[in-house]
């Protein structure tokens, strides 16, 4: 029996996957899809721990193969992924982790393979994976995780069992912050707010104050912008030093931002991630109306996806600022 | 755990063992070397998730327990201490193994043994024994020719079959088969074909003495085949996937038999190589029979647009029609390096077909069979 899936939240995904482990359907390629730190490693990992899993109900998390997985110790389970946020996955590592495919499971029952941000992997590293995707030999799973759907070639997506998860809602975020981590209630609202139902970020900003202060530090310089000439503006970047990976976590802020932004101008009831920004936001609101905020979402989402790719961050973001309305 | 080992034997050990370890892990456990007390003795183990060795080396154990530690450090350590007894001492709490020898006071931090992949045993009473000499000839003869890399990881293999009393080992990579067969003593009940890294049996080869028994086993899961010889055990993952059916590659007939002795072909061949090295090592054989009913000769050339040209004649025996074929010279090269017979047979049809080369006057126990695919030269 597969029951025990240590994952937080993406009820229906696990429920699916369970369902079909316990049918005796086990897919050899998955794609998990969705924004950032939403816990799609996690459910990759959960899924090898119960290909594996000695005990029962699978995946117990006590025995030697869940234990080595949960520490990403396990001989069967590779996980690959470029060597940074925001680098490269290299078509040499996808040809190493072929050889080490081709070899029966040492231990376990399942050789897993899991293929983190596989947005960042090359045009010729995902073509040198279909192969294998389309008919790897033997017990092999391949798990992949991916941001942006839109830089995965569609030959890649047409041979995985997708899920699109999205991020958890904020009373589940809250319940996981309060009883897993033990986090008081209040505090853990607000994280959960915060996080837009991004509980890796939300764990992280726990154990590492810096991740608000980041946070912080990102809206205000936004809403410092919106006050700035584009002289100013064009200051404001040069004055940045970020690497690739921090501007986007800086640009999946300004996206909530221009989220709620817009929610309030339509008037919407839905929560607000920014909550503590909740009066600047409704003058913003009131300023540039609903039209002008979709278009600044709109600019930051397109961002992002050049981000990913390799665009130039000054360049990028002096051109976003350029898009972005402006309160005077 | 508090153990005492000789410094010969444990560096002995590590030796062997540590051919097991990659210089660039997965893990990074896998860089380690595992230590644990067993039955009176001190076993060593390493793995690289595709081959695992263990050996077990005398000790004097006063309690039992188990660690790793870091396996290059620990060999260049060891193998600088005075030929002397070692006294090893765990301290569990922080995994740290404390070595006494001589005057030297070492301490060396490890990683906990419950980390470490688990690697089987061996089966010391496998039905299948084959003696170290035989298993080191036929791995010397057929892991030269599999493909060093390749899309398609079965080639990196040595296929191997065990059916009635037959051992058969075949690699190809797509320009040369070797077939190497060997007639047991016995007869292996099941009939057994699996995959073995080529990179693996290389290191097997290595390691066993020609004195020794092999014991293979290939156990129900059928993952791994495990060689128990002395006190050491090797084992090797397999490769998933079938092998090309190589029977069909092998030419059933020739229209031209070539006898010639080894050494002569095979200098021959290495200075055509010279220049045949900027020329895709494309080499040209011609095979001349005499008119006169006498010996005839094959012609080896090669030519460098830069450097010049080689052409070397041989004395050889030829019955059938002349010919005129060319070959990978590396290829060549390759064959006549691992045969150790005097003479060899190379049989050819038309410059188009491939060739095939068998040494002669050899023990009918021990068969060797290599096809090597002609290189297409305009006239």
């Amino acid at each position: 029996m597969y029951t025990t899936f240590p994952v937080i939240g993406h009820d229906w995904a696990v429920a699916q996957m369970q369902r079909a482990f316990n049918n005796g359907r086990v897919r050899h390629a998955f794609l998990l899809q969705g924004p950032a730190s939403i816990g799609k490693t996690t459910f990759a990992r959960s899924i090898a721990m119960a290909l594996n899993c000695t005990n029962e109900p699978k995946p117990c998390g006590e025995c030697r193969a869940c234990r080595l997985i949960a520490s990403n110790g396990h001989p069967d389970i590779a996980i690959v992924e470029a060597e940074r946020i925001g680098g490269t996955l290299k078509i040499n590592q996808i040809r190493e982790l072929q050889r080490q495919l081709a070899l029966r499971p040492y231990e376990g029952r399942y050789r897993v393979a899991i293929l983190r941000r596989f947005q960042e992997a090359q045009a010729a590293a995902q073509n040198a994976i279909l192969k294998t995707l389309e008919e790897p030999v033997g017990n092999v799973v391949l798990i992949l995780t991916a941001e942006e759907p839109s830089a995965i070639l569609p030959t890649i997506h047409s041979r995985c069992q997708i899920f699109n998860l999205r991020p958890l809602s904020i009373t589940s975020t809250t319940d996981a912050l309060e009883r897993s981590w033990g986090v008081e209630r209040d505090k853990a609202s607000v994280l959960a707010h915060l996080s837009a139902g991004r509980i890796g970020w939300a764990v992280r900003s726990l154990e590492d104050e810096k991740e608000l202060e980041f946070r912080q530090n990102a809206i205000s310089l936004l809403e410092q912008s919106l006050n700035s000439t584009r002289v100013q503006c064009f200051q404001l970047v040069d004055g940045l030093n970020l690497d690739k990976s921090r501007t986007l976590d800086m640009l999946d802020f300004w996206q909530t931002y221009w989220r709620d932004v817009m929610l309030l101008a339509v008037g919407s009831k839905a929560a607000l991630t920014n909550i503590d920004h909740e009066a600047s936001l409704i003058t913003v609101a009131q300023h540039v109306g609903q039209d002008d905020a979709q278009r600044a979402l709109e600019a930051t989402r397109t961002a992002l996806i050049q981000l990913s790719g390799n665009a130039n961050s000054r360049l990028c973001l002096e051109v976003l600022m350029l898009n972005y309305p402006k309160l005077n | 755990m508090r153990v005492s080992v000789l410094q010969e034997n444990l560096v002995r050990g590590l030796s062997i063992v540590n051919r097991a370890v990659n210089s660039r892990p997965t893990l990074p456990v896998l860089s380690n070397v595992l230590l644990a007390t067993e039955d009176g003795r001190l076993k060593l183990s390493a793995t690289d998730l595709e081959l695992s060795i263990s050996m077990w080396v005398g000790a004097k154990v006063e309690e039992d327990g188990s660690v790793t530690v870091p396996a290059r450090t620990f060999y260049d350590l060891t193998s600088n201490l005075s030929p002397e007894r070692i006294d090893m001492e765990l301290n569990t709490r922080n995994q740290t193994i404390n070595l006494q020898c001589g005057g030297t006071d070492t301490n060396l931090r490890g990683i906990p043994a419950e980390e470490f992949p688990l690697v089987p045993e061996a089966d010391p009473n496998a039905k299948i024994v084959i003696p170290g000499e035989v298993l080191k000839h036929m791995i010397s003869e057929v892991a030269f020719s599999a493909a060093r890399e390749d899309n398609r990881p079965v080639l990196t293999g040595i296929y191997t079959n065990f059916s009635g009393n037959t051992l058969t080992m075949a690699s190809a990579d797509g320009f040369r088969l070797t077939v190497r067969k060997t007639t047991l003593d016995f007869e292996v009940g099941e009939e057994l074909e699996i995959i073995i890294p080529a990179r693996t049996l290389v290191e097997i080869e290595k390691i066993i003495d020609d004195e020794d028994e092999v014991f293979v086993s290939v156990p129900d899961g059928r993952n791994q085949i495990m060689f128990h010889m002395g006190d050491i055990d090797v084992i090797s993952n397999l490769i998933e996937g079938s092998f090309p059916e190589y029977e069909r590659i092998i030419p059933a007939n020739h229209s031209t038999e070539t006898f010639l002795y080894r050494d002569e072909f095979l200098r021959a061949c290495k200075r055509s190589e010279i220049f045949a090295r900027d020329n895709s090592n494309i080499a040209r054989l011609r095979v001349e029979p005499s008119s006169d009913g006498g010996p005839g000769a094959v012609n080896v050339s090669a030519q460098s647009n830069e450097m010049g040209d080689n052409t070397s004649m041989i004395d050889a025996t030829i019955e059938g029609t002349g010919v005129e074929i060319s070959f990978n010279i590396r290829y060549l090269i390759d064959v006549l390096n691992v045969l150790r017979d005097d003479q060899i047979l190379l049989e050819t049809n038309t410059s188009s077909d491939p060739g095939v080369i068998r040494p002669l006057g050899r023990d009918e126990r021990e068969q060797f069979l290599y096809v090597i695919m002609p290189m297409q030269v305009g006239q």
